[in-house]
């Protein structure tokens, strides 16, 4: 099963090279869009270098045109794939407005419909999020696999049994 | 119901500075419903501007529709010719309106909030959010445009915490007690039913509904 090893915050690139030596270069990595810096960004060093890299594309900051780019410009930016989650939405006096206008689904059928059109190549994967805990959370997933996701995402070990080998597990690292 | 709150009586103060010849009018639907606009609200609202002059206090049916808004205003002209300004114990929909009809300035002294479903007075909750594009028939009667506080159309997302929501974590997340709901009535498959995202090119603020004439 395969691991990625996420940095959910990006504020400077010292700090991405310093997490980058801690986790391994060899490593998997996925870059997260909750710092100050956009994972674009990761181009301009040498974290690119090494394992897989994959970027987290969340949906509470963008509209479908924001998140089309994001996709394509993850492709073309070299990543190997692209996680997708509605993103953490805590409320807190003075925050921004919350955007949402595709959710985790939506996002899933449009990232396909461009890897179908050859906006993203065929080799770029699309992962989503799990939601997990319950039976509805189950039947989303099921959605998600039936409808082309190439993996899910999870926090803990193994809630899915029956997707074992599209189950990927994030392991986080912050500064 | 249109919920509305008071905005806090010094603002409307400072609005009203160097004003004196003032109207107030109030709303006997949907703003006296939530003691913000109703005859109490407009007595009180003279009370706390007693320094002023006012020359009329008014309820009206709908200050929202311009047509009860025009009937009711004739019946004070008079006043409302020597009037500088109108205090306006309406929804935002009603100053508009207000405003419109009287040619006045229009002092909006609530807040308006949101479309209300009443359990009993004081207690209101957002149920819909008039997204145009309604999918309670499919959803159990379950509005998650609105319950969920993503609005996402195709739940649950991944911040759900067992059964509760993410963001309200006191609170059943909406799509599980859609699914479960579902489930009940025999419906499960509808779960899974793709929603596609809202159409902004029909749904774009401010939206109007004109009918043709035949």
């Amino acid at each position: 099963m395969q691991t990625l090893h996420y940095i959910p915050e990006l504020n400077t690139t010292a700090d991405i090279i310093s997490l980058l030596s801690d986790i391994g270069p060899d490593k998997d990595v996925l870059f997260g869009e909750y710092g100050r810096l956009l994972p674009w960004v990761v181009q301009s060093t040498d974290a690119m270098k090494g394992g897989n890299r994959f970027v987290e594309i969340i949906l509470k900051n963008k509209n479908r045109d924001l998140v089309t780019s994001s996709l394509i410009s993850a492709a073309a930016s070299g990543f190997q794939g692209a996680l997708i989650a509605s993103g953490i939405f805590g409320k807190k006096t003075g925050m921004g407005k919350p955007v949402y206008d595709l959710d985790p689904s939506q996002t899933l059928m449009l990232a396909i419909a461009l890897r179908k059109e050859g906006s993203i190549p065929a080799n770029f994967r699309i992962g989503l999020r799990a939601p997990t805990g319950s039976g509805a959370a189950h039947e989303r997933v099921r959605f998600f696999m039936e409808n082309g996701a190439d993996f899910i995402a999870v926090t803990e070990s193994m809630p899915f049994p029956e997707f074992e080998d599209k189950t990927v597990i994030i392991t986080e690292y912050k500064r | 119901m249109i919920v509305t709150e008071k905005k806090d009586l010094q603002t409307i103060r400072t609005l009203l500075k160097n004003r004196n010849n003032i109207i107030i009018v109030g709303c006997s639907e949907c703003a006296a419903a939530c003691q913000t606009g109703g005859s109490a609200q407009v007595k009180e609202m003279a009370e706390h501007l007693a320094d002023k002059n006012i020359l009329a206090t008014i309820s009206i049916e709908s200050p929202c529709d311009k047509r009860t808004a025009m009937r009711d205003i004739r019946r004070i002209q008079e006043e409302m010719e020597n009037a500088e300004v109108l205090v306006a114990l309406t929804c935002g929909s009603g100053v508009q309106a207000l405003s419109e009809v009287t040619g006045k300035p229009v002092i909006a002294a609530l807040d308006t909030n949101f479309l209300g479903m009443v359990e009993r007075l004081g207690k209101f909750y957002e149920r819909c959010s008039h997204c145009g594009d309604c999918m309670l028939n499919e959803t159990a009667e379950l509005c998650p445009v609105t319950l969920c506080p993503k609005g996402i159309r195709n739940g649950p997302c991944e911040g759900i915490t067992g059964t509760q929501c993410e963001v309200f974590p006191d609170r059943e997340c909406v799509w599980n007690r859609i699914h479960e709901r579902l489930k009940e009535r025999g419906q499960a498959d509808l779960f899974l039913r793709f929603h596609e995202a809202q159409d902004w090119g029909t749904s774009h603020l401010p939206r109007e509904v004109i009918w043709e004439r035949k």
